[in-house]
């Protein structure tokens, strides 16, 4: 290598080595201006939220960088807020215009994009909302769907009930669960119209209808439970019962578990154990003793959770179980030992 | 002035929180997860400055809310620093669990900041009238 080429060599790398560290010192710099501009923001939003309002003015006057701080802020804090506190960040994103932008997004080619605006749409609960979700929960693709769905869940608007439980057919259905997670966040849900889905010739409708019905802890449908748990064609569905009359806890739903709980598909005889270990009483815990004995290694470990559920009368069948020399006993012993990791302390 | 330890890894809830909890009078420190959380409240207690409560959110990463208070209530120095658990699992089974592990109270995400507060001054009353 020639003296010339080394120089050239040398200054070319200086050259890159100043480009670098400009590079680096612009980005600290840009990082140190949103610092900054965190810093700035955090007081006016928090003021906002103690006194329910902001002036339109400070907001106007604040810089680009701060502006977006301040709606990053606010996008951030808007889903873990509630009531009063969400309405202000609702307002303050409206007045910086992104409410609209999230409407306009509605329509971007990008799916997560589509997602992004029905998170935000929900949250910020416009009037518009419910019917700028119902448009989403037709799309596509799954992610804006699901997005969709569970805002409709946030919103909790009564009207999206009947779409959301529509949602679960079609071509593009819903998964069970994600309608379900919806529907229970519906504040004041029509349970009588919910009732109706009972008696729906869809496999999807009746499974998550049964299903709500035992998380709204619905006592009054529990007869219509119990004849789909005995006749419906489908097992998701009477697995799906089993679990609503477990959640519902109540002694009438006994007998028919029972009959349940020894015959029949696997999926409907685990939800009928865990729900006699919700239910409870002397009657249940005598079946679960019995099923704890039986022939099946996955069911005797099932009633062993079941009856560790049930808290100290559980736990005296478990013990004389786990001490006796029978096929439940090891199951019994394991439900005790893991259960005792799970009390609490004593200070 | 009583102190208030805020762990949660979502920094805007954390900042929110320690603010209301800083304009309220109290003195606050803060932790970004539930590592760093536990860390701090026992580095701090055996300093002798024991925070006086502990908020506490439930899904972060490294440690959850549940194993940090299960692991505060298992140590004798930090076992009787209050816990109030800040949770979006809200449900019956969860909130018993919460219970299980020594928490003194929950708050149910989407919350308020005035109630939080609220929550934070009526659990600290509750353990100086215990006391």
């Amino acid at each position: 290598m020639t003296g010339g080429q080394v120089v050239a060599t040398v200054a070319a790398g200086a050259a890159l080595l100043a480009v670098v560290i400009v590079c680096l010192l612009a980005r600290r710099r840009a990082q140190q201006e949103v610092a900054r501009a965190e810093e700035h923001v955090r007081p006016i939003i928090y003021h906002a939220l103690d006194e329910g309002r902001f002036d339109p003015r400070t907001i106007d006057a604040l810089t680009p960088v701060q502006q977006r701080c301040l709606e990053g802020q606010a996008r951030g804090l808007l889903h873990s807020l509630s009531g009063r506190d969400r309405e202000t960040l609702a307002r303050l994103l409206d007045h910086r215009g992104a409410v609209e932008a999230a409407r306009q997004q509605m329509r971007s080619a990008r799916a997560e994009h589509r997602a992004e605006a029905g998170n935000l749409l929900a949250d910020a609960g416009s009037p518009a909302a419910v019917r700028d979700l119902l448009k989403l929960l037709d799309d596509p693709e799954p992610q804006v769907r699901w997005a969709a769905a569970r805002g409709l869940g946030r919103l909790g608007h009564p009207s999206a009930l009947s779409p959301l439980l529509a949602s679960l057919e079609g071509a593009r259905p819903m998964p069970f669960d994600v309608v379900a997670d919806a529907v229970f966040q519906i504040r004041d849900c029509p349970v009588s119209l919910l009732r109706q889905g009972l008696k729906s010739r869809s496999m999807p409708t009746r499974a998550v209808t049964v299903e709500l019905l035992g998380r709204f802890q619905a006592l009054g449908a529990a007869e219509d439970v119990i004849d789909l748990l005995h006749h419906d064609p489908s097992v998701e569905v009477r697995a799906r019962a089993a679990r609503s009359l477990g959640r519902m806890g109540s002694p009438r739903a006994l007998p028919p578990l029972l009959v349940c709980l020894n015959d029949g598909p696997v999926a409907v005889r685990a939800m009928t154990i865990w729900a006699l270990g919700e239910i409870g009483g002397p009657e249940a815990r005598s079946a679960l003793r019995s099923t704890l004995l039986g022939p099946s290694h996955h069911v005797r470990w099932l009633a062993a959770e079941a009856l560790a559920a049930l808290g100290p009368a559980g736990f005296d069948v478990l013990t004389e179980v786990a001490a006796s020399e029978t096929t439940g006993s090891a199951a019994a012993a394991r439900a005790l030992s893991e259960r005792k990791c799970l009390e609490p302390t004593q200070a | 002035m009583k102190t208030v330890l805020v762990v949660d890894d979502d920094a805007n809830i954390r900042e929110l929180i320690t603010w209301k909890l800083t304009q309220a009078g109290f003195e606050t420190l803060a932790a970004p997860d539930g590592q760093a959380g536990l860390s701090a409240a026992t580095t701090a207690t055996s300093e002798g400055r024991a925070p006086d409560l502990i908020v506490l959110d439930w899904m972060m990463p490294k440690m959850t809310g549940i194993e940090v208070a299960r692991a505060l209530r298992e140590n004798p120095a930090t076992s009787r620093i209050p816990v109030i658990l800040l949770t979006s699992n809200a449900e019956e089974g969860d909130v018993e669990q919460g219970f299980a592990a020594g928490v003194d109270d929950y708050i149910a995400k989407p919350f308020s900041p005035r109630e939080m507060l609220a929550r934070v001054q009526a659990v600290l009353a509750r353990c100086e009238a215990r006391t």
